[in-house]
């Protein structure tokens, strides 16, 4: 457990307690203090961003703490889109900033360490940012989809299951970008474009499984709604694995091991 | 017509989950185990289908042709196959097999100061692999570094271990974790100790930290002093208390002194091609392109003098690659957003 007595500490500290507000708001009470808590969560965790990325005189999106620290922000403005889905699962997004919010907080350090060279480009920033928004959205899109083992009627569960493949549909081009935009940048930091390295593995099978997810709804069609739940699932899994399991594992030591 | 466009879509899904399963696989196998998996004779036999399985299926779906995002994705997916494989080893042979000049896929140069050369080495056997068609000389190689953090000093606890197959010694250290007055307990060693005083890092000053050892009888404070041309100083432990009997004869605190962190690094060069001179500069995130090579810097080094390492690496297949990103990468966009995700759904 790290705890922290920081200005940053506190301020991640409230982000999360006004998300975990919003989320209790929103079982409790419905819409309108739920979105009032989690705009004021959002806020506050932007503020925290700020904060950090003025500290650190650079884009603060350099170790977990600091994706973390901007997945919780990013969450608000990915969640405006999903409200016009049949589910829009607006209840379950300050949760989402509550959890992403929860290892800046409690488990990661938040050491300031300078920019590496490699890590000193223009694709540094875009290929993060579009790699959180493409894990926020997916994370989503697999929360959502585990609704269809909720026992809902037919008509619910189609709704389920359209809400969650557009979700998938605006993650998937962002982990698309995210990966190409990690491999020329590969080629213009390392000389070479694809390494084989752990990381980028799990980053290939993540988009892979996702790819395979959108040609299974064309083979398959109607009436597998709780397989396309179970490759949601799959995916999103695939996607903490790569965030966390590899950058932590010493078993996966590779060219990633900064992002620690 | 329908049956082959259906096993044709099973045959793409095996591929695509059959290719996460390798991925995940290769992962746990670590980046050098997995480039061998990756390149051997049956996964080129697995890329290869890959990207018939691509031209097939483009073939096999004319409508695609309409739909600028599908199409996009999969011409992209297979420029960026057919420019991997062009750009591998193999594809380097096959190419000089078809009579195209020979060329080095990838090694390093390294040059010290003033020197030239156009050799490329394999950097695992330090062989030459060839000769470019340009040479490089090496006018400065210059490193700018960050300030020095001003955190309290690192302190190692060491001892000398053999290494195996030769008559030398290693020290094998770990991080001793510590707060300063908080006493704690040496593992491996029946020592307590805390840390009373130290001055945190400044360039050109010297380090020093202030440690309270005790065994058995009473406390002893030693003072670790690392000068400025010292990389670290050492406190032998045993010399302390010579009657723990289970205490390691080399056991010793280690004060390292810390360097600052390498905020970037770069060659100055002079290309020399055709009997022509022109300066150039290589930094990481800055490559340079001359006559088919690109250019790395990659590393340094300082023994037994400073020298450059550079990579290079042949740019056969990359157009073909760079171009399957623009195409993947926009025809994604495309596909996926340009469109209400129900019609987009119903056009999959």
């Amino acid at each position: 457990m790290n705890i922290k007595t920081s200005l940053l500490g506190l301020l991640i500290y409230a982000a999360m307690g006004l998300y975990a507000a919003a989320f209790a708001a929103g079982w409790r009470r419905g819409g309108r203090w739920s979105r009032r808590l989690f705009n004021a969560g959002f806020a506050v965790a932007l503020g925290a961003v700020l904060f950090r990325g003025l500290s650190a005189e650079r884009w603060p999106l350099q170790n977990l703490f600091e994706v973390f620290l901007a997945m919780g922000a990013l969450v608000w403005p990915l969640a405006l889109p999903a409200r016009r889905l049949p589910v829009p699962g607006a209840r379950l997004d300050p949760l989402l900033g509550f959890l992403v919010l929860w290892p800046a907080g409690f488990v990661l350090a938040e050491t300031l360490r300078p920019l590496p060279p490699a890590l000193q480009s223009p694709l540094f920033a875009p290929h993060v940012l579009v790699y959180l928004g493409a894990y926020l959205l997916l994370a989503k899109a697999a929360a959502v989809s585990a609704l269809q083992f909720a026992g809902a009627s037919p008509e619910q569960r189609d709704a389920t299951d359209r809400s969650a493949h557009a979700l998938a549909s605006w993650g998937f081009p962002l982990l698309t970008l995210g990966l190409l935009l990690g491999a020329w940048w590969g080629k213009l930091a390392w000389g070479d474009y694809w390494h084989w390295d752990p990381k980028e593995l799990w980053s290939l099978a993540t988009w892979l499984l996702y790819a395979g997810y959108f040609h299974a709804r064309k083979v398959l069609g109607r009436g597998s709604e709780r397989l396309y739940a179970v490759l949601l699932l799959a995916g999103f899994a695939a996607i903490i694995l790569t965030l966390s399991w590899v950058n932590l594992s010493r078993l996966f030591g590779g060219l990633h091991s900064y992002a620690v | 017509m329908s049956e082959f466009r259906r096993l044709l879509q099973w045959f793409a899904l095996a591929l695509l989950f059959g290719g996460a399963g390798l991925s995940i696989f290769g992962a746990f196998l670590g980046a050098e185990a997995a480039t061998r998996l990756f390149n051997a004779p049956p996964m080129v036999v697995f890329w290869i289908a890959f990207a018939l399985a691509l031209v097939v299926g483009l073939a096999a779906y004319p409508a695609a042709w309409r739909r600028p995002g599908l199409l996009g994705m999969h011409l992209g997916s297979l420029l960026i196959l057919a420019g991997a494989m062009t750009g591998s080893g193999a594809g380097h042979r096959l190419a000089e097999k078809c009579g195209l000049p020979p060329r080095v896929r990838s090694g390093v140069l390294s040059l010290r100061d003033g020197e030239t050369s156009a050799d490329v080495i394999d950097p695992a056997s330090g062989r030459v692999l060839g000769a470019l068609p340009f040479a490089l000389r090496l006018d400065a190689f210059e490193i700018e570094r960050y300030p020095l953090p001003s955190d309290p000093p690192s302190l190692l606890y060491g001892v000398l271990e053999p290494e195996p197959g030769t008559p030398r010694f290693h020290w094998r250290t770990r991080v001793l974790e510590w707060k300063p007055g908080k006493t704690m307990r040496l593992a491996g060693a029946p020592i307590q100790w805390r840390v009373t005083e130290f001055t945190r890092p400044a360039e050109n000053e010297p380090l020093s930290l202030t440690v309270e050892l005790s065994a058995d009888g009473g406390p002893r404070v030693h003072t670790l002093v690392c000068r400025p041309d010292e990389p670290f100083a050492r406190l032998a432990l045993y010399p302390v208390f010579p009657d723990l009997t289970n205490l390691d004869r080399s056991a010793s605190l280690i004060l390292p002194r810390p360097e600052a962190p390498v905020r970037e690094y770069r060659s100055r060069l002079t290309v020399l091609r055709g009997g022509k001179a022109r300066p150039a500069e290589v930094r990481v995130n800055h490559p340079l392109h001359v006559a088919g090579y690109h250019v790395y810097q990659q590393s340094w080094g300082s023994e037994p003098e400073p020298y450059t390492v550079l990579r290079i690496a042949s740019d056969r297949g990359w157009a073909a690659v760079w171009m399957g990103f623009v195409l993947l990468g926009a025809g994604a966009a495309w596909h996926f957003w340009m469109r209400p995700p129900r019609r987009a759904e119903a056009a999959l």
